[in-house]
């Protein structure tokens, strides 16, 4: 596994304090300055959490539009190794909370994906976690079961890589399943709960696969 | 997966701002009547998430009284269709962020379970999740385990349908583990961790079944005599 250097970790926390000052600015001179009545402090504490991430969200477009996440293997102390350990302490530190706590309504999910980076069509349901959203591509009218994982980084391989994934339309991902790196499926597929496709597997249209690791099963009727 | 429609969201919508304007009124109404002091804000804020649930679940359990969501082959465009979108937005706005966030203390997850309308017996309890509350029934003493689905619905690309699941006394689902539309599961079996146990499976009296798709490992040679 990566470890994170203090450097990165310095450039974040720089970023991260700068968003906390913006946000609670943008509560105590914006929402503060609405006639609130006795319900001042609650409502600038509750809308200094939403312009929190509102704001982290920003400086997470901004520094992936000027370092872009790309695919491939990650070398050790390489550019884009640092890219990304900067990009994973976004997601550890800011957003993985929000994806993990299973609070946020189902039909919130596809945007938030979306502004992280994630290209999704239209009327995809997402009820799992995708972890690297700059990576990954799902098509339309597809349904990702509750827990599934999408996982476009492979912490475990020296050294570590990240590979790109891609979903066709009309696709169901079953409950808890996991979906490895370099993984291609095509349109109206199925996979089965609880299974795990492995890396660089490529699924064809009209396929059910399932099983872990995952193997084909049989062609839709 | 087929699309909720303006009409549908729109109707949700009415259910929704009601509960959430009366679950507003109700708190205004009662902290007015607590001597609440400094706390009194506070207390409208939260006390108005509870009673916006409260009222939820009562116009969730009215909406089906009048429109009932029954079990079997959703079709395209027909009436059961639009009264399972309405009944799956109440979920997806509503009831899931509360069923999947695992901030639920245990026996408070088990009685929103009573009120979306499962039928579970006595000292039963989920620590995972019931997709569909109303269609799933388990007996006594029983354990869902840490992050176990039981989903009575199987939504496959444009396929929708919901069917029972039936599970008796005395049985333990693992952790993780997830069941399928369908199944029914006798008393005092186990269903083992991470195992998927497939749609329409039948599991007998202390069968110990495992893995995915799961099969019959063994009889339990402990089992206490069935309904004993």
């Amino acid at each position: 596994m990566h470890s994170i250097s203090p450097f990165q970790i310095l450039f974040f926390m720089a970023v991260y304090i700068a968003v906390i000052i913006a946000a609670l600015g943008a509560a105590i001179y914006g929402i503060g300055g609405l006639p609130l009545g006795p319900f001042y402090s609650i409502a600038v504490l509750l809308s200094g959490l939403v312009f929190f991430f509102v704001f982290l969200l920003l400086a997470y477009r901004l520094v992936l539009a000027i370092r872009p996440l790309k695919s491939g293997v990650l070398e050790a102390g390489s550019a884009q190794e640092t890219t990304y350990l900067i990009y994973s302490l976004f997601i550890l530190m800011g957003f993985g909370s929000l994806m993990r706590s299973g609070m946020i309504p189902i039909p919130a999910l596809p945007p938030l994906y979306k502004a992280l980076g994630a290209k999704i069509g239209r009327n995809t349901c997402i009820a799992g976690m995708i972890a690297v959203p700059p990576l990954v591509k799902i098509g339309e009218d597809c349904h990702i079961g509750h827990g599934a994982v999408l996982s476009p980084h492979a912490a475990d391989e020296v050294p570590p890589s990240i590979q790109p994934i891609t979903i066709g339309d009309h696709v169901t991902i079953g409950i808890y399943s996991v979906i490895l790196q370099d993984v291609e499926i095509g349109n109206h597929a199925v996979i089965n709960s609880n299974s795990t496709v492995s890396e660089g597997t490529r699924i064809g249209d009209n396929e059910i696969w399932g099983g872990s690791p995952a193997i084909f099963i049989k062609k839709r009727a | 997966m087929r699309k909720i429609n303006g009409l549908q969201i729109s109707i949700f919508l009415c259910f929704f701002i009601s509960a959430a304007t009366l679950g507003i009124f109700g708190a205004v109404l009662t902290s007015d009547l607590l001597p609440l002091g400094g706390f009194r804000e506070i207390s409208i804020v939260f006390l108005s998430i509870l009673l916006f649930y409260v009222f939820l679940i009562a116009f969730f359990r009215l909406f089906l009284k009048i429109k009932p969501l029954k079990t079997g082959d959703i079709p395209q465009n027909s009436e059961q269709e639009t009264i399972y979108h309405i009944y799956i937005l109440f979920f997806l706005m509503g009831f899931y962020p509360l069923l999947r966030s695992g901030f639920l203390p245990l026996p408070v997850l088990r009685a929103l379970y009573l009120a979306l309308g499962a039928k579970l017996g006595d000292n039963t309890y989920s620590s995972g999740l019931i997709t569909d509350p109303m269609f799933v029934t388990v007996g006594r003493n029983c354990i869902l385990g840490q992050w176990s689905i039981v989903t009575p619905h199987a939504i496959e690309n444009e396929h929708l349908s919901h069917l029972p699941i039936v599970i008796g006394d005395n049985v333990t689902i693992g952790a993780s583990s997830v069941v399928l539309q369908g199944v029914t599961i006798g008393d005092h079996a186990i269903v083992a961790s991470g195992s998927v146990v497939p749609k329409g499976t039948c599991i007998k009296d202390n069968e110990i079944w495992g893995g995915v798709p799961a099969r019959l490992i063994k009889k339990r040679d402990d089992a206490p005599k069935v309904g004993g």
